[in-house]
Protein backbone atom coordinates (compact mmCIF):
# COMPACT_ATOMS: atom_id res chain seq x y z
CA UNK A 1 0.00 0.00 0.00
CA UNK A 2 2.83 2.35 0.77
CA UNK A 3 4.10 1.60 -2.41
CA UNK A 4 1.25 2.68 -4.34
CA UNK A 5 0.90 6.20 -1.81
CA UNK A 6 4.56 6.66 -1.14
CA UNK A 7 3.06 10.52 0.14
CA UNK A 8 1.82 8.26 3.06
CA UNK A 9 3.99 8.50 6.17
CA UNK A 10 4.13 6.07 8.60
CA UNK A 11 5.35 5.92 12.30
CA UNK A 12 6.37 3.26 14.63
CA UNK A 13 3.83 1.24 17.07
CA UNK A 14 4.83 -1.97 18.63
CA UNK A 15 2.56 -4.83 19.75
CA UNK A 16 1.31 -4.11 23.18
CA UNK A 17 2.07 -7.61 24.06
CA UNK A 18 4.56 -10.33 22.32
CA UNK A 19 4.15 -13.48 20.89
CA UNK A 20 2.06 -15.73 22.91
CA UNK A 21 1.10 -12.83 25.35
CA UNK A 22 -1.81 -11.51 22.46
CA UNK A 23 -4.46 -15.42 22.45
CA UNK A 24 -3.77 -15.18 26.07
CA UNK A 25 -4.87 -11.50 26.16
CA UNK A 26 -7.78 -12.05 24.12
CA UNK A 27 -8.50 -14.61 25.73
CA UNK A 28 -8.98 -13.12 28.92
CA UNK A 29 -10.47 -9.90 27.55
CA UNK A 30 -13.51 -12.37 25.89
CA UNK A 31 -13.88 -13.78 29.48
CA UNK A 32 -13.85 -10.70 31.16
CA UNK A 33 -16.11 -8.62 28.75
CA UNK A 34 -18.75 -11.74 29.05
CA UNK A 35 -18.83 -12.15 32.43
CA UNK A 36 -19.46 -8.36 33.06
CA UNK A 37 -22.12 -8.57 30.63
CA UNK A 38 -23.65 -10.94 32.76
CA UNK A 39 -23.30 -9.80 35.64
CA UNK A 40 -24.79 -6.32 34.49
CA UNK A 41 -27.94 -7.83 32.66
CA UNK A 42 -28.76 -10.00 35.75
CA UNK A 43 -28.35 -7.36 38.04
CA UNK A 44 -30.46 -4.83 35.98
CA UNK A 45 -33.42 -7.50 34.65
CA UNK A 46 -33.86 -4.75 31.82
CA UNK A 47 -36.91 -5.72 29.90
CA UNK A 48 -35.78 -5.72 26.47
CA UNK A 49 -33.36 -9.11 26.48
CA UNK A 50 -35.39 -11.84 26.15
CA UNK A 51 -33.00 -14.71 25.76
CA UNK A 52 -30.99 -15.94 28.83
CA UNK A 53 -28.57 -13.83 30.45
CA UNK A 54 -25.60 -15.85 29.25
CA UNK A 55 -26.58 -15.76 25.61
CA UNK A 56 -27.36 -12.14 26.09
CA UNK A 57 -23.92 -11.42 27.15
CA UNK A 58 -22.29 -13.46 24.14
CA UNK A 59 -24.06 -11.09 22.18
CA UNK A 60 -22.81 -8.33 23.92
CA UNK A 61 -19.22 -9.39 23.71
CA UNK A 62 -19.82 -10.18 19.97
CA UNK A 63 -21.13 -6.43 20.16
CA UNK A 64 -18.21 -5.24 21.71
CA UNK A 65 -15.70 -7.11 19.55
CA UNK A 66 -17.12 -5.34 16.49
CA UNK A 67 -17.06 -2.06 18.10
CA UNK A 68 -13.61 -2.44 18.57
CA UNK A 69 -12.93 -3.47 15.56
CA UNK A 70 -14.64 -0.13 14.16
CA UNK A 71 -13.14 2.38 16.39
CA UNK A 72 -10.12 1.07 15.38
CA UNK A 73 -10.81 0.77 11.80
CA UNK A 74 -12.28 4.52 12.07
CA UNK A 75 -9.20 6.16 13.49
CA UNK A 76 -7.30 4.18 10.72
CA UNK A 77 -9.09 5.66 7.98
CA UNK A 78 -9.40 9.15 9.86
CA UNK A 79 -5.64 9.17 9.77
CA UNK A 80 -5.48 7.52 6.03
CA UNK A 81 -7.61 10.19 4.77
CA UNK A 82 -5.09 12.75 5.81
CA UNK A 83 -2.10 11.00 4.80
CA UNK A 84 -1.07 9.05 7.45
CA UNK A 85 -0.46 5.15 8.28
CA UNK A 86 -1.88 3.47 11.23
CA UNK A 87 -0.98 0.06 10.96
CA UNK A 88 -4.49 -1.25 11.90
CA UNK A 89 -4.48 -4.83 13.87
CA UNK A 90 -1.39 -3.56 15.97
CA UNK A 91 -3.87 -0.32 17.00
CA UNK A 92 -6.59 -2.39 17.34
CA UNK A 93 -4.73 -4.51 19.96
CA UNK A 94 -3.89 -1.58 21.87
CA UNK A 95 -7.58 -0.63 21.59
CA UNK A 96 -8.97 -3.80 23.06
CA UNK A 97 -5.90 -3.79 25.69
CA UNK A 98 -7.23 -1.12 26.93
CA UNK A 99 -10.62 -1.28 27.08
CA UNK A 100 -9.01 -3.66 30.62
CA UNK A 101 -9.52 -0.32 32.35
CA UNK A 102 -13.33 0.00 31.57
CA UNK A 103 -13.43 -3.42 33.41
CA UNK A 104 -11.40 -2.50 36.04
CA UNK A 105 -13.57 0.74 36.28
CA UNK A 106 -17.05 -1.47 36.62
CA UNK A 107 -15.49 -3.70 39.40
CA UNK A 108 -13.95 -0.35 41.36
CA UNK A 109 -17.89 1.39 40.82
CA UNK A 110 -19.20 -2.03 42.37
CA UNK A 111 -17.05 -2.16 44.94
CA UNK A 112 -17.69 1.69 46.16
CA UNK A 113 -21.50 0.26 46.84
CA UNK A 114 -19.86 -0.88 50.08
CA UNK A 115 -17.22 1.15 50.90
CA UNK A 116 -16.74 4.06 53.40
CA UNK A 117 -16.61 7.34 52.65
CA UNK A 118 -13.05 7.86 52.18
CA UNK A 119 -12.44 4.87 49.44
CA UNK A 120 -15.59 5.89 47.63
CA UNK A 121 -13.89 9.24 46.90
CA UNK A 122 -10.57 7.12 46.54
CA UNK A 123 -12.73 5.15 44.03
CA UNK A 124 -14.63 7.76 42.42
CA UNK A 125 -11.10 9.34 41.52
CA UNK A 126 -10.14 6.61 40.00
CA UNK A 127 -13.40 4.85 38.37
CA UNK A 128 -15.62 8.27 37.59
CA UNK A 129 -18.24 9.87 39.69
CA UNK A 130 -20.83 7.23 39.19
CA UNK A 131 -19.13 5.23 42.19
CA UNK A 132 -20.87 8.13 44.23
CA UNK A 133 -24.31 8.46 42.74
CA UNK A 134 -24.70 5.58 40.91
CA UNK A 135 -25.85 5.79 37.04
CA UNK A 136 -28.37 8.12 36.72
CA UNK A 137 -28.86 10.89 34.37
CA UNK A 138 -25.73 12.13 32.87
CA UNK A 139 -23.93 9.74 35.49
CA UNK A 140 -24.59 6.85 32.36
CA UNK A 141 -22.79 9.01 29.48
CA UNK A 142 -20.44 10.66 32.25
CA UNK A 143 -20.46 8.39 35.75
CA UNK A 144 -16.94 7.09 34.21
CA UNK A 145 -14.96 9.88 33.82
CA UNK A 146 -11.79 9.39 35.94
CA UNK A 147 -8.30 8.50 36.29
CA UNK A 148 -8.78 4.93 34.44
CA UNK A 149 -10.98 6.27 31.85
CA UNK A 150 -8.53 9.47 31.02
CA UNK A 151 -5.71 7.40 31.15
CA UNK A 152 -7.60 4.93 28.59
CA UNK A 153 -8.42 7.99 25.87
CA UNK A 154 -4.42 9.57 26.51
CA UNK A 155 -3.21 5.83 25.26
CA UNK A 156 -5.11 5.43 22.67
CA UNK A 157 -4.43 8.90 21.32
CA UNK A 158 -0.84 8.02 22.26
CA UNK A 159 -1.28 4.75 20.11
CA UNK A 160 -2.01 6.72 17.34
CA UNK A 161 0.75 9.26 17.88
CA UNK A 162 2.76 6.53 17.83
CA UNK A 163 1.46 4.97 15.08
CA UNK A 164 1.65 7.85 12.30
CA UNK A 165 5.05 9.08 13.74
CA UNK A 166 2.89 12.64 14.73
CA UNK A 167 2.95 14.50 18.14
CA UNK A 168 0.24 13.44 20.79
CA UNK A 169 -1.96 17.10 20.49
CA UNK A 170 -3.71 15.96 17.59
CA UNK A 171 -4.74 12.50 18.04
CA UNK A 172 -5.56 13.38 21.56
CA UNK A 173 -7.87 15.97 20.09
CA UNK A 174 -9.77 13.56 17.93
CA UNK A 175 -9.74 11.01 20.69
CA UNK A 176 -11.22 13.22 23.33
CA UNK A 177 -13.83 14.61 21.14
CA UNK A 178 -14.45 10.90 19.80
CA UNK A 179 -15.00 9.94 23.61
CA UNK A 180 -17.40 13.00 24.45
CA UNK A 181 -19.38 11.99 21.60
CA UNK A 182 -20.10 8.39 22.25
CA UNK A 183 -20.54 9.21 26.21
CA UNK A 184 -23.45 11.95 25.13
CA UNK A 185 -24.82 9.43 22.50
CA UNK A 186 -25.31 6.55 25.36
CA UNK A 187 -26.51 9.48 28.27
CA UNK A 188 -29.16 10.16 25.51
CA UNK A 189 -29.92 6.93 24.29
CA UNK A 190 -30.12 5.22 27.58
CA UNK A 191 -32.50 8.45 28.98
CA UNK A 192 -34.12 7.74 25.82
CA UNK A 193 -34.90 3.87 26.40
CA UNK A 194 -35.83 3.78 30.56
CA UNK A 195 -38.07 7.35 29.79
CA UNK A 196 -39.25 7.91 33.46
CA UNK A 197 -38.92 4.23 34.65
CA UNK A 198 -36.32 3.92 37.42
CA UNK A 199 -33.46 2.08 37.42
CA UNK A 200 -31.32 0.41 40.07
CA UNK B 1 -2.99 11.32 0.37
CA UNK B 2 -6.80 10.44 -0.93
CA UNK B 3 -8.77 13.63 -1.77
CA UNK B 4 -11.69 11.36 -1.94
CA UNK B 5 -11.30 9.34 0.89
CA UNK B 6 -10.94 12.73 3.20
CA UNK B 7 -14.24 13.96 1.65
CA UNK B 8 -16.03 10.40 2.59
CA UNK B 9 -14.27 10.86 6.20
CA UNK B 10 -15.56 14.74 6.54
CA UNK B 11 -18.87 13.89 5.42
CA UNK B 12 -19.42 10.75 7.76
CA UNK B 13 -17.78 13.17 10.51
CA UNK B 14 -20.48 16.07 9.31
CA UNK B 15 -23.30 13.10 9.45
CA UNK B 16 -22.70 11.70 12.88
CA UNK B 17 -22.83 15.19 14.49
CA UNK B 18 -25.75 16.07 12.38
CA UNK B 19 -27.33 13.11 14.39
CA UNK B 20 -25.97 13.56 17.35
CA UNK B 21 -27.38 17.00 16.94
CA UNK B 22 -30.64 15.67 16.63
CA UNK B 23 -31.00 12.94 19.06
CA UNK B 24 -29.82 15.39 21.50
CA UNK B 25 -32.78 17.24 19.86
CA UNK B 26 -35.01 14.77 20.67
CA UNK B 27 -33.83 13.84 23.92
CA UNK B 28 -34.23 17.31 24.90
CA UNK B 29 -37.95 16.90 23.71
CA UNK B 30 -38.82 13.76 25.89
CA UNK B 31 -37.00 15.49 28.98
CA UNK B 32 -39.42 18.39 28.34
CA UNK B 33 -42.80 16.54 27.45
CA UNK B 34 -44.92 16.94 30.73
CA UNK B 35 -46.02 13.17 31.32
CA UNK B 36 -49.20 13.04 33.40
CA UNK B 37 -49.04 11.34 36.86
CA UNK B 38 -49.57 7.60 36.93
CA UNK B 39 -53.26 6.58 38.44
CA UNK B 40 -54.94 3.25 38.97
CA UNK B 41 -58.82 3.72 37.64
CA UNK B 42 -60.32 0.25 36.43
CA UNK B 43 -62.02 2.78 33.81
CA UNK B 44 -58.65 2.82 32.13
CA UNK B 45 -57.42 -0.86 31.71
CA UNK B 46 -59.43 -3.83 30.88
CA UNK B 47 -59.38 -6.83 32.82
CA UNK B 48 -58.75 -9.86 31.73
CA UNK B 49 -58.07 -12.33 34.83
CA UNK B 50 -60.20 -11.13 37.98
CA UNK B 51 -58.22 -11.66 41.23
CA UNK B 52 -58.18 -14.31 43.34
CA UNK B 53 -61.37 -14.76 46.16
CA UNK B 54 -58.22 -14.32 48.67
CA UNK B 55 -56.95 -11.29 47.63
CA UNK B 56 -58.04 -7.89 48.80
CA UNK B 57 -60.16 -5.63 46.95
CA UNK B 58 -59.85 -2.16 46.59
CA UNK B 59 -56.65 -1.94 48.78
CA UNK B 60 -53.23 -0.48 48.00
CA UNK B 61 -52.10 -2.22 44.69
CA UNK B 62 -48.75 -3.44 43.04
CA UNK B 63 -49.12 -3.16 39.85
CA UNK B 64 -46.03 -4.90 37.58
CA UNK B 65 -45.60 -3.73 33.99
CA UNK B 66 -45.27 -7.01 32.16
CA UNK B 67 -44.65 -7.94 28.61
CA UNK B 68 -45.81 -11.59 27.36
CA UNK B 69 -43.33 -11.70 25.22
CA UNK B 70 -40.16 -11.04 27.96
CA UNK B 71 -39.28 -13.98 29.41
CA UNK B 72 -37.16 -11.72 31.76
CA UNK B 73 -39.98 -9.85 33.18
CA UNK B 74 -42.61 -12.92 33.80
CA UNK B 75 -39.65 -14.61 35.57
CA UNK B 76 -39.00 -11.38 37.92
CA UNK B 77 -43.29 -11.32 38.36
CA UNK B 78 -43.29 -14.73 38.96
CA UNK B 79 -40.21 -14.40 41.78
CA UNK B 80 -42.46 -11.60 42.77
CA UNK B 81 -45.11 -13.08 43.17
CA UNK B 82 -43.52 -16.22 45.08
CA UNK B 83 -42.01 -13.57 48.12
CA UNK B 84 -45.71 -12.20 48.11
CA UNK B 85 -47.42 -14.15 51.28
CA UNK B 86 -44.29 -13.21 53.19
CA UNK B 87 -45.34 -9.48 52.72
CA UNK B 88 -47.25 -8.04 55.36
CA UNK B 89 -51.02 -5.79 54.79
CA UNK B 90 -54.16 -6.38 52.45
CA UNK B 91 -52.21 -5.40 49.39
CA UNK B 92 -53.06 -6.74 46.00
CA UNK B 93 -50.53 -7.90 43.24
CA UNK B 94 -51.23 -7.32 40.25
CA UNK B 95 -50.02 -7.75 35.93
CA UNK B 96 -50.68 -5.08 33.77
CA UNK B 97 -49.85 -6.14 30.27
CA UNK B 98 -48.02 -3.11 28.52
CA UNK B 99 -46.79 -2.53 24.95
CA UNK B 100 -49.56 -5.45 23.80
CA UNK B 101 -51.86 -3.91 20.48
CA UNK B 102 -53.88 -7.25 20.10
CA UNK B 103 -55.97 -8.56 23.35
CA UNK B 104 -53.73 -10.73 25.41
CA UNK B 105 -55.40 -14.13 24.27
CA UNK B 106 -55.48 -17.14 26.82
CA UNK B 107 -52.29 -18.87 26.20
CA UNK B 108 -49.93 -15.49 27.31
CA UNK B 109 -52.17 -15.40 30.56
CA UNK B 110 -52.05 -18.48 31.57
CA UNK B 111 -47.58 -17.75 31.35
CA UNK B 112 -48.07 -15.49 34.46
CA UNK B 113 -48.86 -16.13 37.77
CA UNK B 114 -52.55 -16.47 39.18
CA UNK B 115 -53.27 -13.13 39.94
CA UNK B 116 -55.07 -10.30 38.77
CA UNK B 117 -54.45 -9.30 35.26
CA UNK B 118 -55.46 -5.94 33.21
CA UNK B 119 -54.80 -5.02 29.65
CA UNK B 120 -53.29 -1.50 29.16
CA UNK B 121 -55.00 -1.22 25.65
CA UNK B 122 -54.57 2.34 24.90
CA UNK B 123 -50.44 1.72 25.99
CA UNK B 124 -50.91 4.66 28.90
CA UNK B 125 -48.36 3.03 31.26
CA UNK B 126 -45.94 4.29 27.95
CA UNK B 127 -47.72 6.98 26.11
CA UNK B 128 -49.39 9.30 28.81
CA UNK B 129 -47.07 8.25 31.86
CA UNK B 130 -43.41 8.12 30.14
CA UNK B 131 -42.53 4.27 31.65
CA UNK B 132 -40.33 2.44 29.36
CA UNK B 133 -38.80 -0.47 31.23
CA UNK B 134 -40.79 -4.12 32.05
CA UNK B 135 -40.86 -5.71 35.50
CA UNK B 136 -41.25 -2.65 37.26
CA UNK B 137 -43.58 -1.69 40.18
CA UNK B 138 -46.01 1.11 41.04
CA UNK B 139 -47.63 1.04 43.69
CA UNK B 140 -51.28 2.87 44.41
CA UNK B 141 -52.71 3.38 47.55
CA UNK B 142 -56.29 2.31 48.01
CA UNK B 143 -57.62 5.54 45.93
CA UNK B 144 -55.55 4.99 42.86
CA UNK B 145 -53.16 7.70 43.71
CA UNK B 146 -49.63 7.36 42.23
CA UNK B 147 -47.27 6.24 45.66
CA UNK B 148 -43.63 5.13 43.73
CA UNK B 149 -42.23 3.04 41.36
CA UNK B 150 -39.86 0.79 41.96
CA UNK B 151 -37.63 -0.64 39.38
CA UNK B 152 -36.72 -4.66 38.51
CA UNK B 153 -33.48 -4.58 39.55
CA UNK B 154 -34.92 -3.33 43.22
CA UNK B 155 -37.59 -6.13 43.65
CA UNK B 156 -35.62 -8.52 45.40
CA UNK B 157 -34.87 -5.96 48.09
CA UNK B 158 -38.68 -6.13 48.66
CA UNK B 159 -38.35 -9.76 50.18
CA UNK B 160 -38.36 -8.82 53.32
CA UNK B 161 -41.22 -7.52 55.96
CA UNK B 162 -40.97 -3.73 54.43
CA UNK B 163 -40.51 -2.23 51.01
CA UNK B 164 -37.64 -0.06 51.06
CA UNK B 165 -38.53 3.45 51.22
CA UNK B 166 -35.67 5.12 49.43
CA UNK B 167 -37.80 4.58 45.59
CA UNK B 168 -35.90 5.38 42.56
CA UNK B 169 -39.13 6.76 40.91
CA UNK B 170 -38.76 10.50 39.54
CA UNK B 171 -39.67 13.29 41.19
CA UNK B 172 -43.59 13.89 39.90
CA UNK B 173 -44.23 17.42 40.00
CA UNK B 174 -43.47 18.65 36.57
CA UNK B 175 -42.20 14.93 35.37
CA UNK B 176 -39.21 15.94 34.95
CA UNK B 177 -37.53 12.67 35.73
CA UNK B 178 -33.89 12.20 35.67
Amino acid sequence: MQAEHPQVRTGGLSWPFAGAGLPLLYLWLAWSWWFETRSQVVALAVSAPTLDAGIFAAMGLGARMLATLSEAGIYTLWWRSRGLRLPYWRFQCWVAALSATDLVGYSLRRAAEGAPDAGRWMIAALAGPGALSGVHGGMVGFGSLGILTSARVAMTAWAQARGIGRPLAGPLLLTASAWVVTRLIGWWSADLMKGLSPVP
Amino acid sequence: MRPSLRVTMDIAAGATLIAVVLLGAWWTSDRARRWERPRWSSASFELLRPPPAIEPRGGVRWVMAVNPRCPSCLRTLWRFHAMWPLRPGREGLVALIVDTPERPDARSLRRLPPISVWWDRENRWRRRWGHRLYGELLQFDGSGQYVRTISAGEIPRLGGPRAPDDSTAPALEGRGGT
